[in-house]
């Protein structure tokens, strides 16, 4: 019996979605709510809220005693999150010159006195722009 | 193997709009061609492409295994000692990757032989994954292909399951230098794969990551947990934020360990670790002795060269450079020299690709020079016989 021939890219009779301009979510996907259901949705919506702002206090103080936990939480030897902005212990440098040295709040950085939804719900400085000079003189981080 | 002429779809302007591929033509110049594709067998996809781009990303794991439990090995490879706890504990953790693309040298006879691994921050995606895909099924409807006409790509769909499998629900970072037209086409397309597979997202320039205290945010404030980044580790680590305790906190992707993998001196210890493997040429990192037994044919390529930039092929008397760039001052390999196949004077490089554990397609890029760079010319393939 003939063994059927190895296909490397079918995907069938239509090609693949448009890309950069495709929708959010998957290709059909459910169809939108009915008004009736958008109401039920609100109302019920509404309910789980009230319950959830006792949730979100209870997890305030928690988060002030944790601060950061590792995101998945599978990674119960992962570094504490609260480091003030050390270095991690290694103090020595490569023999490549393009290491930077980090003290704590950007020498590059933009200070944004950004106030708003931080994670631990406290009011604090956030630096932007740490990110990105050491490829400026090189067009680009992509394609290596 | 073979390369052929062949007819550019009248209407290409109109229907590279359509998908939204922006960067047809770079700064004047040509980039994507299709007045050529490169003609394989399904033997040699599957003998040549295929099962080396398997058995090289199987190497690849075992060889970081070896490096992240040996120091030495870490500062060879120039990575700073800072940055070894980031790359130690994602390895541990065994945070997954997304993608990768091998460059080989194949012209249809012998094995394909290893050039570099783009590990970290592979492009020329898009137009591998789609571009070249809708190019195929345009051909085929136009009788310009016969219908059985196949091409070693399943990039898309695997990519969209590869989200879905590592996202564990997390709202996706998507990171890049923005003002690049093809790093942001690249971010455009992988955020709307991870959008595909169920995905909340935003897309971010690097220059609006903010550090808070502990973590990484955006603008809005909102948690940096899980981040695609289209921007290299060492530049990572080199900027003001690489030593930042929020480094370790959040996911990334690619990960830290990937960064093993990036750079040119990995070729010098897979070839210590696998000496003789049909995909694999000698390499040796330029201070070690035994880079003078590759005589006067190799090529000589910074530990960070990127897009081709201050890689030297020396050939005898002969001497041949790409773009200068400023990389070098990080150290160098020699890697026996390995010409790049000459198709009536085009040299193409083929790039395997990588989706998770899986070979999961193919784009070549040509270029007139010996050394391939980022004017090189994307051209599709198709699969006959």
């Amino acid at each position: 019996m003939a063994t059927p021939r190895k296909q490397f890219g079918k995907r069938g009779i239509k090609p693949p979605p448009v890309i950069t301009h495709a929708p959010e979510g998957l290709a059909g996907g459910p169809t939108p709510l009915a008004p009736t259901q958008m109401r039920t949705l609100a109302i019920t919506l509404g309910l789980l809220g009230a319950a959830a702002i006792g949730v979100f206090a209870a997890a305030q103080a928690h988060n002030r005693r944790e601060n950061c936990a590792p995101p998945e939480g599978s990674n119960p030897d992962g570094p504490p999150c609260q480091s003030s902005g050390s270095s991690s212990g290694h103090g020595g440098s490569s023999g490549w010159s393009g290491w930077s040295a980090y003290s704590g709040s950007s020498g590059n950085s933009e200070s944004s006195g950004h106030s708003g939804s931080s994670p631990s719900g406290r009011a604090s400085a956030v630096s932007f722009g740490g990110f990105g000079h050491a490829g400026a003189g090189h067009g680009g981080g992509g394609g290596e | 193997m073979r390369r052929e002429i062949s007819a550019p779809r009248p209407d290409f302007e109109a229907r590279a709009k359509e998908i939204g591929f922006h960067y047809a033509s770079t700064d004047g110049d040509l980039y994507w061609d299709e007045s050529a594709r490169y003609v394989f067998s399904p033997q040699e996809i599957e003998d040549k492409l295929e099962r080396p781009t398997r058995e090289l990303h199987a190497l690849c794991l075992r060889l970081v295994a070896r490096v992240v439990a040996n120091d030495d090995l870490l500062r060879r490879l120039g990575i700073p000692p800072f940055a070894f706890d980031a790359i130690k504990q994602s390895w541990a953790r065994r945070d997954p990757s997304l993608y990768g693309r091998f460059d080989f040298a194949y012209g249809g006879e012998g094995d394909a032989k290893l050039l570099e691994y783009n590990a970290d921050t592979p492009t020329s995606l898009y137009e591998s994954a789609v571009v070249q895909w809708f190019w195929l099924e345009q051909m085929i409807a136009r009788g310009g292909l016969p219908k059985g006409a196949d091409q070693f790509n399943s990039l898309h769909e695997k990519l969209i399951a590869r989200w879905r499998e590592i996202s564990l629900g997390r709202f996706l970072h998507l990171s890049c230098m923005s003002q690049g037209v093809e790093d942001a086409g690249t971010i455009a397309y992988l955020e709307d794969c991870a959008r595909q597979a169920g995905l909340r997202t935003l897309a971010l320039d690097m220059g609006d990551i903010g550090l808070d205290g502990p973590c990484f945010v955006d603008r809005q404030g909102r948690r940096i947990d899980f981040m695609f980044k289209l921007y290299p580790w060492e530049w990572m680590f080199a900027d003001a934020f690489g030593r930042a305790p929020a480094l370790l906190r959040t996911r990334f992707v690619e990960p830290p360990w990937k960064m093993i993998l990036s750079g040119k001196g990995m070729l010098a210890l897979l070839w210590e670790m696998a000496p003789g493997h049909p995909n694999l040429l000698p390499s040796y990192f330029e201070d070690d002795p035994r880079a003078a037994s590759l005589g006067d044919r190799y090529a000589r390529k910074p530990l960070y060269s990127r897009e081709g930039a201050d890689i030297e092929l020396i050939d005898g008397a002969s001497k041949t450079r790409g773009p200068s760039d400023g990389y070098g001052a990080e150290g160098y390999i020699r890697q026996a020299l390995c010409p790049l196949p000459d198709f009536d004077g085009r040299r193409p490089v083929l790039g395997g690709w990588l989706v998770g554990d899986a070979p999961a397609g193919m784009g070549i890029r040509e270029d007139i020079s010996p050394i391939t760079s980022n004017r090189s010319r994307f051209v599709p393939h198709v699969i006959l016989g």
